[in-house]
């Protein structure tokens, strides 16, 4: 058995005994009425069914002072619920109430009933109207709204700063909230509730009354009655101009309902109250995640601290070892340094285990080299049996020694030689395809065919290359080989201009020359079976282009000059003078000397007359 | 202000009934008849719904009839054929369940939905010309206790299309004693809802403690209906018209319809009078038939029939181990005096309720039930049913010198239970225990101070899912 007390005056017993579950319909008032409690909280069905139990019958007070001093004619003015006696009633009145009053007024101050009773009655403006009038009103629904709207007692204040101060939040806010909620188009509006009211309570609260729907209309303040109007014009015209009026005094309304609301949510404890809350929660979640980061980072910093030391030990155990090994290393150092003096001092003491001088200087260079060679405790066996044996040990270990070179000349010779090898193929694997003339103009026709944006160009330009060059061997352009020499002959303007010029220049030749095959193919007796041209400078060239004579060989640079040193050396007069022209360009005949020289003069003539007419 | 309104709507008829001033009442239609026919028929290109559809001409026209019991997602083979063989339509069952019209012109098709969403609009239509101002129309409707989630659901989708603003569903029998404000009696006892409708029956034992109802046993029968009666009464009226003019109307499709509506007619006039006077102009070949029916006669010929109608009653009140103290009758066949008096012979000390319609009753409890759901806030309930917690043991209070019970075996949670306390002006503290029964040991004691409280307090208890909450005030 547990037990918690609340407060003072209310307590929670625990029954020890399990609870019973049934399935039931979900149906009927005390099914709804569980539904309510459970699911809002607040028992929605008790405060009606208590509304409902109050039927003792009303009396109506009846103030025949105040009816007297009625004025028919100004019935709109009055306050319909006084004039039926209900004057502390009014909107809480019901349909019934309202009925019942009218009747007793009716019976009491009917004029017929007041004319039998000697009570004199004008006919024309007798209080009695105002009577109906307002059974009128208020026995209409939609009127007794529209009254009900603006009636005049309605506290349409909302509170102030300073109230709100004064009263404190529930006391400032509570009449002020149940005062508006019968405007409400839906049931049961929710209390403001009190400092111990849910958050879910609150909040529902305050969702309602940002939603709020008020039936409150203001037809009952219209200036003019529609009826009135004169033709179907002016009617509307009235209608017009009261709709815009109701719509305005609506949209005040609902601007003070607004307002209100705003008021409270902004002054509600309870919000504030959960906002901290919010708050609190929030920080500590925030704190929480901090320390859990912290915890993290010092965790973090003590591994990464570890890892140090741990890598600080090493290094130290290392540097020892490394140390070590090199104090081990000149030990030996020192040992073979020892030995080999021992060794040495061995051999000088024994003279060298020689005859001659000319022994001893060999074994010397023998002794020295063995010093060299020996290790430590080779070294020590060797003394030993240096010691033992004398000189038989000596020649044997000389020999051993030669040998022993001997081999590691020998191996270190063969390595060499398999590494040149090797490199040699290597070399021969890995050179670069040739890019002859060819090659790079169908590079170049390649790049223009494939332009860039094409898919794998360059895989596409390779392809196209080892598919439509001629290659010697197997070696294959890849595309990176393609893309290097593109990059080449696009990347300098000069080298660029240059090949293709000299790949543009020679394309004539080439075409010569496959014609040139073609007719010393058909034609064997061609008259030129001289080689094929060589590089060939431009002028020349075209020249020799323009001519197009098989047996007019080109002059090149070097002729050139050596054709015009001679002219210049053998003046006209001299005898004999193409003859010894001739003989100072080894590759021309007189003719051909003698036909440059015209050409020449004929250019030379050509070029002045083009200046002269240029003058 | 909202209207609370209740549907039920039947496989033969539909009816309306509205919740005003504390009073559920039901609404008549625009032919001054309380009950609709769910019959909705398609005449040229115009649909005709009730009281036309019912009484036209059954050739010329597509007549569905029955809609509801495919209504229900999983209806069998044989509604279908009960559906197709009562309407005049095709009807298709491929993946959707299409009715086939053929008109003049063109084939029409239509579904079930649509059918008893035209219904619903004919009764939104009557519901929002009986109000003065215009706001929603809430609904609660009714459903039998064997329909699935779904099929309520659907139910709920076609009125929603209709226009009303559907607040809940809630099963036939709960919506027969909402009716009677069965569920208001303070004792616990068992009731009989029965429920004999045109095509179908329905027998359930409804429990009702501390005001909610726990449906103990349900039989449904679709197979029963007092269209059978009817078509007796046609043939005895048949058979008269036979030996008098020796014409046979069974012969013809035309005069037989025409028959069943008189007949039908008939039987609804003698459920209430003595007798009824059938008149057929042209029945046959011409041939005008007058005549008149007595009860005596109409009792005579159900007579064989009688013990079948009650026994699906007799079987689930012989299967059920104790006492029936209330019946209520509903469905529009209970209107027959003959039925609702063999019923009430089942079991003699039961009380047969019938104050109401029998035809309207489910229609009435909806209704109350939509009033009061005016009252609470944002319901939502889905189920037919749910799980209520109630205590399992009696409590007793005892303070100073006294012993109340304050809660009873069986109560609900959050029942309430206020005892006013005379203890005198000058008491100061004051100390209730608890107790399982008024002889056994206290299992809680509370002490209060009630020094500043006004003399004589009030102690306030109420009952929580596995607590009490004692207050004084």
């Amino acid at each position: 058995m547990s037990e918690s007390s609340l407060s003072n005056n209310r307590r929670v017993v625990a029954i020890p005994w399990p609870i019973v579950k049934k399935k039931v319909e979900c149906a009927g008032a005390p099914f709804l009425r569980y539904y309510s409690i459970k699911c809002h909280g607040d028992d929605a069905l008790l405060s009606t069914s208590k509304a409902n139990e109050k039927a003792e019958e009303v009396i109506f007070d009846d103030d025949v002072e105040y009816l007297r001093s009625l004025d028919p004619k100004d019935w709109k003015m009055q306050d319909h619920y006084a004039v039926l006696g209900m004057k502390n009633l009014r909107y809480k009145a019901t349909d019934d109430d309202i009925k019942r009053a009218y009747r007793q007024k009716v019976l009491k101050h009917h004029p017929d009933k007041r004319k039998a009773q000697g009570e004199e009655v004008r006919s024309d403006d007798d209080y009695f109207t105002c009577i109906t009038k307002a059974y009128e009103t208020l026995g209409t629904p939609s009127k007794r709204r529209s009254y009900d709207s603006v009636d005049h007692t309605i506290d349409d204040s909302i509170p102030t700063p300073a109230e709100i101060k004064k009263d404190g939040f529930y006391k400032a806010f509570a009449n002020c909230f149940e005062s508006n909620a019968r405007w409400s188009e839906k049931r049961n509006v929710p209390f403001l509730g009190d400092e111990n009211s849910s958050r879910e309570h609150v909040e529902r609260f305050y969702a309602f009354w940002y939603e709020f729907e008020s039936w409150r209309e203001f037809s009952y303040l219209d200036e003019e009655e529609k009826e009135k109007g004169a033709d179907r014009e002016e009617r509307r015209w009235i209608e017009k101009q009261n709709k815009a009026a109701r719509a305005k005094l609506k949209k005040e309304e609902m601007a003070r309902i607004r307002s209100l609301v705003d008021l409270a949510y902004a002054h509600d404890p309870r919000l504030q109250r959960f906002k901290q809350e919010d708050k609190d929660k929030k920080l500590a979640a925030k704190r929480a995640r901090q320390d859990a980061v912290q915890a993290k980072k010092a965790e973090e910093e003590r591994l990464i601290k570890e890892a140090q030391l741990a890598k600080q030990k090493a290094e130290e155990a290392e540097k020892a070892r490394l140390e070590a090994a090199r104090a081990e290393r000149e030990q030996q150092k020192k040992n073979l340094r020892k030995e080999r003096k021992a060794l040495r001092d061995l051999c000088k003491s024994n003279n060298y285990y020689a005859e001659s001088e000319d022994e001893t200087v060999a074994n010397m260079a023998a002794v020295e080299k063995i010093c060299e060679l020996l290790k430590v405790n080779e070294l020590q066996d060797f003394m030993k049996d240096l010691e033992s044996n004398g000189k038989e040990a000596f020649l044997r270990i000389v020999k051993e020694t030669e040998d022993k070179l001997e081999a590691e000349r020998k191996a270190m010779f063969e390595t060499k030689k398999a590494e040149e090898q090797k490199a040699k193929k290597d070399s021969a694997v890995k050179a670069p395809i040739e890019w002859t003339v060819e090659l790079t103009q169908l590079l170049i026709k390649a790049v223009n065919l494939f332009p860039a944006g094409t898919n794998q160009r360059w895989e596409v330009v390779a392809n196209f290359l080892n598919q439509h060059g001629v290659f010697t061997d197997e070696k294959r352009f890849t595309a990176k080989d393609v893309l290097n020499k593109a990059k080449d002959l696009q990347s300098s303007d000069f080298s660029k201009s240059n090949l293709k010029k000299a790949a543009n220049e020679e394309a004539f030749d080439m075409f010569e020359k496959e014609k040139k095959k073609v007719t010393n193919h058909v034609d064997d007796s061609g008259i030129s079976k001289s080689d094929p041209v060589k590089m060939v400078n431009g002028v020349s060239n075209s020249k020799a282009a323009d001519d197009n004579k098989p047996e007019d060989k080109a002059w090149t640079k070097t002729e050139q000059e050596l054709l015009e040193q001679a002219i210049k050396t053998f003046p006209v007069n001299t005898p004999e003078r193409w003859e010894k022209i001739a003989d100072c360009l080894p590759n021309r005949t007189k003719k051909d000397c003698m036909k440059r020289y015209k050409e020449l003069v004929e250019l030379v003539k050509a070029k002045k007359q083009a200046a002269n007419l240029a003058k | 202000m909202a209207a609370a309104y209740g549907i039920h709507l039947g496989n033969s008829s539909a009816c309306l009934a509205s919740f005003n001033n504390g009073t559920a009442s039901v609404i008549a239609n625009d032919a001054g008849d309380r009950v609709t026919p769910a019959v909705v028929a398609l005449n040229g290109t115009e649909w005709e719904i009730g009281l036309p559809a019912k009484s036209g001409q059954p050739s010329s026209k597509a007549i569905i009839k029955h809609n509801k019991r495919l209504m229900n997602c999983d209806f069998n083979e044989d509604d279908l054929s009960y559906v197709e063989s009562s309407s005049s339509c095709r009807i298709q069952n491929d993946e959707k369940l299409v009715y086939e019209f053929e008109t003049s012109e063109t084939t029409l098709y239509s579904n079930p939905d649509s059918i008893a969403m035209k219904i619903y609009a004919k009764l939104f239509t009557i519901a929002s010309h009986s109000m003065s101002n215009e706001s929603d129309l809430k609904l609660v409707l009714a459903a039998p206790l064997h329909w699935s989630n779904a099929s309520r659901e659907r139910l709920v989708k076609c009125a929603e299309l209709a226009g009303f603003d559907v607040l809940q569903v809630i099963s036939e029998p709960a919506a027969a004693l909402l009716a009677y404000n069965i569920e208001e009696n303070p004792e616990d006892i068992n009731v009989l809802v029965y429920r004999l409708g045109g095509s179908t029956c329905a027998a359930s034992i409804v429990k009702v403690s501390g005001g909610f109802m726990t449906i103990e046993k349900n039989i449904f029968r679709s197979d029963l209906g007092g269209q059978c009666l009817t078509k007796d009464l046609a043939d005895y009226i048949a058979q008269e018209f036979r030996q008098k003019w020796k014409l046979d109307p069974q012969e013809s499709r035309r005069a037989m319809a025409k028959l069943l509506l008189h007949a039908d007619n008939c039987k609804h006039v003698l459920s209430t009078l003595n007798s009824a006077h059938v008149f057929i102009e042209s029945l046959l070949d011409g041939v005008d038939w007058s005549q008149n029916v007595s009860r005596a006669r109409f009792e005579n010929i159900i007579s064989s029939k009688i013990s079948s109608y009650i026994e699906p009653a007799q079987k689930l009140v012989e299967s059920f181990d104790g006492q029936i103290h209330k019946i209520v009758v509903c469905g529009g066949s209970m209107k027959i005096p003959k039925l609702q008096q063999a019923i009430a012979n089942l079991i003699p000390e039961a009380e047969v309720l019938s104050g109401i319609n029998p035809d309207e009753v489910i229609a009435v409890g909806c209704a109350r039930e939509a009033g009061l759901l005016l009252d609470v806030p944002e319901f939502s309930m889905n189920d037919l049913n749910t799980e209520v917690e109630f205590l399992g043991k009696d409590i007793y209070l005892k303070y100073l010198d006294q012993t109340v019970q304050l809660f009873k075996e069986g109560s609900p949670a959050f029942a309430q239970n206020i005892q006013t306390v005379d203890a005198g002006t000058d008491i100061k503290n004051i100390s209730f225990s608890l107790h399982e029964n008024p002889e056994s040991e206290e299992f809680a004691t509370e002490n209060f101070n009630v020094e500043n409280l006004n003399k004589p307090f009030t102690l306030k208890a109420t009952l929580q899912p596995s607590s009490v909450l004692l207050q004084v005030e």
